[in-house]
């Protein structure tokens, strides 16, 4: 083929292509290591057409050697990939080297190239002195890359070609920056900076120490920069080199100072602190804002030594000013007082200067300096707590009821004069001790859970009436009334106890109470008297009247009467009813008898003595009745009492049980004896016919009485009983029911 | 001819008993008399006889210290009987207690018609039956 082409190189291939003689194109054959160029690729590598062997070998030669192996790759590439792009550089025979911009594409068949077509461009205008570029870039970009500053370089189109490690990191970026333009990679940079940017290109120099630049993400950055062009070799602008720093955190911090120093202005108002200090050569006193402001003097005041001395109230604080600056000034005393001036619009404040001497080399005082408060609030409080405290205290020491300070655990640790003499210690022996001691134990329990609850914050305070021992062991009671008081953070701190000794009050309410008792007492035995003496007084009017009205009415019947028969049965009638009478009186009176003498004549007596002597008078009876007559319990049991008062009730009690048995039933009589502590208690129990209580309850021992319609149904029998049981301090009592027998029980002293 | 007053005597005094029928006797009424020992008695009886009205006392001298069921107990029982009586009863309480307090008991109760003192007059008891008649 080879010779065909070369015939035919004067008709071209690419035809009419061909007139476009500075746009290479070529063509490769594969297979048989073809190169066929056109017109332009001879122009632009400066060969004959006449002395191109058409191989690949021969354009490669052509190549600039340190190109040849990057172009080679780039074509080999090419037979695989498709179309891409490349450059090199080639040795113009004449022209010296040229850059060339490359193109290529592979024609495939069956999937292997077997042809490739390109186009080659002589770019070397476009691109400048390349070499050249290279090379200070090269070196610059060696020396920026290093650098710690954040410095990146440009080309006239603005496109990264360097960028230091600084760099990168203050915008956030990559070195893939590389080549590509500072307006694409930052498209939020403004026109003001693009200008900046235009003019630096054409030999402006730009220096900015601070400007602010707006992120994409919002955040703001303050930056120092520093723009300028940079040439090549033969002085022609290459592009620009940037130059920043970031000053943002820089800026923060100094931010953040000054609003530190603000916070610390606005605090020493607060504190209302100024400064001062003197020059003790000229006598003359300076002061800061804030002093002037406590002086409340205006703007153009300016002070004098005597001047700013007498603001000093005259007197006590005067002196005190004059004596202290003396002092520092002649003795090198530093000084700290705290002392009451008046303003310059005439109000009084107290202030503290706090200063100190300033010596020269000679040791010679030449300035004073200090500081100035203005303390006149606190101050206030200071007095106003100071006369509370006072107060406090006085009231403290002279109350009349005793007061302490009682730590949490109980320890007394402050009490006053009346404390020490309610509990009859000296005081300080007190304060060794805790209230707890002191206290009595019955009380302590309720006094402890009280204040545990006032500890817990459930309640304030608490009153309770409450013993105490005082150190001669005497037992006071007192009202105390406690209070906590706590700390800042809620803790408790101590306790106010106030302590009233209310023994008096108590032991008169206690006496009162016991004279009331005692008056119950006697007020019930009265009316039990009362009641027995009406019920005596009832008794004897009805038991008494009624014979006595019997016999009046017998008298006139009498005398009214004709028959003989008749009289002969009122004479009768008349004779019953006296004999009546007589009987009643005869018990009223031994009765009265009994309840006058109670008292008197007093043994000891054994019961069981008394009841085997009675039982053994009613041997007859009992034999008839074939009753059944026991005695239990206690056999020892002895009482204080009248023996024939004894004797009289035991014979009452069994003389009834064995009257009222039940018809055919041979009684059962149980006589028990108890020992009941003070009292002796013996009981007798039948198997008789009962008592109705509800019905004769009431009745029951009261005088002549009868609850059956028995013969032998007396009735007087229990009154008499009851009375001398009473007469020796004892009492009866009854249980019964009816057809189901009765309990006598008696109760009387021991010896 | 008038029919018979019934009068009824509750008292445990026999001797009482003895007087005071006979002094009713003596009065010019027709009269039967009934005598009852105590409040249980007359109460027992009251009850067995509420259809009879002609046995059924129209007055009543009531004592009041009775053994088993006194004056006061009576009157109680009496009162839970009085719906059921076929004619009214008059009530005498009778005592020998001057005592204050049991006539005011006695006045409280309706049934009562008055207190009386012993002993009963001759009198007395003419203008309780002529009373009565009216």
């Amino acid at each position: 083929m080879t010779t065909q082409a070369n015939k035919n190189l004067e008709i071209s291939p690419f035809g009419d292509l061909d007139l476009l003689d500075d746009v290479g194109i070529w063509e490769y054959g594969v297979l048989n290591d073809e190169l066929v160029w056109n017109k332009g690729m001879f122009a632009i590598y400066g060969v004959k057409s006449s002395a191109f062997n058409h191989s690949y070998a021969e354009w490669k030669n052509a190549l600039l050697p340190q190109d040849v192996e990057a172009a080679e790759e780039a074509f080999n590439r090419s037979l695989t990939t498709g179309t891409f792009k490349y450059q090199f550089r080639i040795v113009h025979p004449k022209q010296g080297v040229r850059h060339i911009k490359a193109t290529a594409v592979a024609i495939k068949k069956d999937g292997k190239a077997v042809k490739v077509v390109g186009t080659n461009i002589d770019v070397t205008d476009y691109i400048g002195d390349v070499s050249q570029e290279r090379m200070i870039a090269g070196t610059f970009k060696a020396f920026i890359e290093q650098t710690p500053n954040a410095v990146a370089m440009f080309n006239k189109d603005m496109e990264y070609i360097a960028a230091s490690d600084a760099w990168l990191s203050d915008y956030h970026i990559t070195r893939d920056v590389i080549g590509r333009s500072h307006y694409e990679v930052f498209p939020e940079i403004g026109d003001d900076w693009k200008a900046i940017h235009r003019k630096c290109l054409k030999g402006h120099i730009d220096v900015n120490n601070e400007a602010t630049f707006v992120r994409d993400d919002g955040s703001i950055q303050k930056l120092r920069w520093h723009v300028r062009p940079w040439r090549h070799e033969n002085n022609e602008i290459g592009g620009i080199i940037m130059f920043t720093e970031d000053l943002t955190e820089i800026h923060q911090e100094r931010r953040e100072r000054a609003k530190l120093d603000e916070v610390l202005l606005e605090t020493q108002s607060v504190a209302k602190i100024g400064a001062w200090r003197v020059d003790v050569i000229k006598g003359k006193p300076y002061w800061d804002k804030i002093t002037r402001q406590i002086h409340e003097v205006p703007d153009d005041f300016v002070p004098d030594l005597e001047g700013a001395m007498n603001f000093y109230k005259k007197g006590y604080s005067r002196n005190e000013v004059q004596r202290m600056i003396n002092r520092a000034v002649e003795h090198k005393e530093p000084f700290n007082f705290e002392l009451q001036l008046t303003t310059y619009n005439g109000k009084d404040k107290w202030v503290r200067s706090i200063g100190k001497p300033i010596v020269d080399s000679s040791g010679k005082v030449v300035e004073l300096s200090g500081i100035f408060q203005d303390i006149d609030e606190q101050k206030k409080k200071e007095i106003e707590n100071k006369i509370i405290k006072e107060q406090f205290e006085n009231a403290f020491s002279h109350s009349a009821i005793g007061m302490a300070l009682v730590s949490i655990e109980g320890k007394w640790l402050k009490v006053n004069n009346e404390c020490s003499n309610i509990f009859g210690y000296p005081k300080d022996e007190l304060l060794t001790k805790t209230f707890q001691e002191l206290t009595h134990e019955e009380d302590l329990g309720k006094d402890l859970e009280l204040l545990k609850d006032t500890i817990a914050g459930k309640r304030s305070a608490y009153r309770l009436p409450k013993r105490y021992y005082r150190k001669d062991g005497e037992t006071i009671w007192t009202m105390l009334s406690v209070s906590i008081v706590r700390g800042a953070s809620e803790e408790p701190l101590y306790f106010v106890s106030q302590i009233e000794d209310i023994t008096k009050r108590v032991k008169y309410e206690q006496s009162l109470k016991k004279a009331n008792k005692d008056l119950s007492l006697l007020t019930d035995k009265l009316s039990l008297q009362n009641k027995s003496l009406s019920d005596f007084a009832h008794i004897t009017s009805h038991n008494l009247r009624s014979p006595v009205s019997n016999i009046v009415t017998l008298q006139e019947i009498y005398k009214e009467s004709e028959s003989e028969d008749e009289k002969a049965e009122i004479q009768d009638k008349l004779f019953q009813t006296t004999n009546h009478l007589k009987e009643t009186l005869n018990e009223l009176i031994e009765a009265l008898i009994v309840q006058d003498s109670a008292g008197e004549n007093f043994e000891k007596i054994a019961l069981t003595e008394v009841i085997n002597a009675v039982v053994a008078n009613f041997e007859g009876i009992v034999q008839k009745k074939k009753a059944d007559i026991k005695l239990n319990g206690n056999q020892d049991l002895k009482v204080l009492g009248n023996k024939h008062y004894i004797y009289s009730v035991v014979q009452n009690l069994v003389s009834n049980a064995l009257k009222y048995a039940r018809p055919n039933v041979p009684p059962i009589i149980n006589i028990e004896l108890i020992d009941d502590g003070k009292y002796a208690v013996f009981k007798v129990k039948d198997n008789g016919l009962g008592i109705n209580l509800a019905r004769h309850g009431r009745k029951l021992f009261g005088l002549h009485k009868t609850f059956h319609r028995n013969e032998d149904a007396k009735g007087v029998g229990l009154f008499m009983v009851k009375t001398q049981v009473e007469s020796m301090g004892g009492t009866i009592k009854v249980e019964s029911e009816p057809e189901k027998g009765s309990i006598f029980t008696v109760q009387l002293p021991k010896p | 001819m008038k029919k018979p007053v019934v009068l009824c005597v509750i008292d445990d005094d026999d001797v009482y008993q003895f007087t005071i029928t006979r002094t009713l006797k003596k009065t010019a009424v027709s009269k039967r008399i009934l005598v009852f020992s105590d409040g249980e008695e007359a109460i027992d009886f009251f009850e067995t006889h509420l259809s009879k009205a002609d046995d059924l006392p129209d007055v009543v001298f009531l004592d009041i210290n009775m053994p088993v069921m006194d004056g006061w107990d009576f009157l109680e029982e009496y009162v839970k009987l009085k719906p059921n009586l076929p004619k009214p009863i008059t009530i005498y309480m009778v005592s020998s207690s001057v005592d204050a307090r049991d006539r005011e008991k006695a006045r409280a109760i309706t049934e009562v018609s008055d207190y009386i003192v012993k002993p009963l007059s001759e009198d007395k008891i003419n203008d309780i039956l002529i009373e009565l008649s009216t």
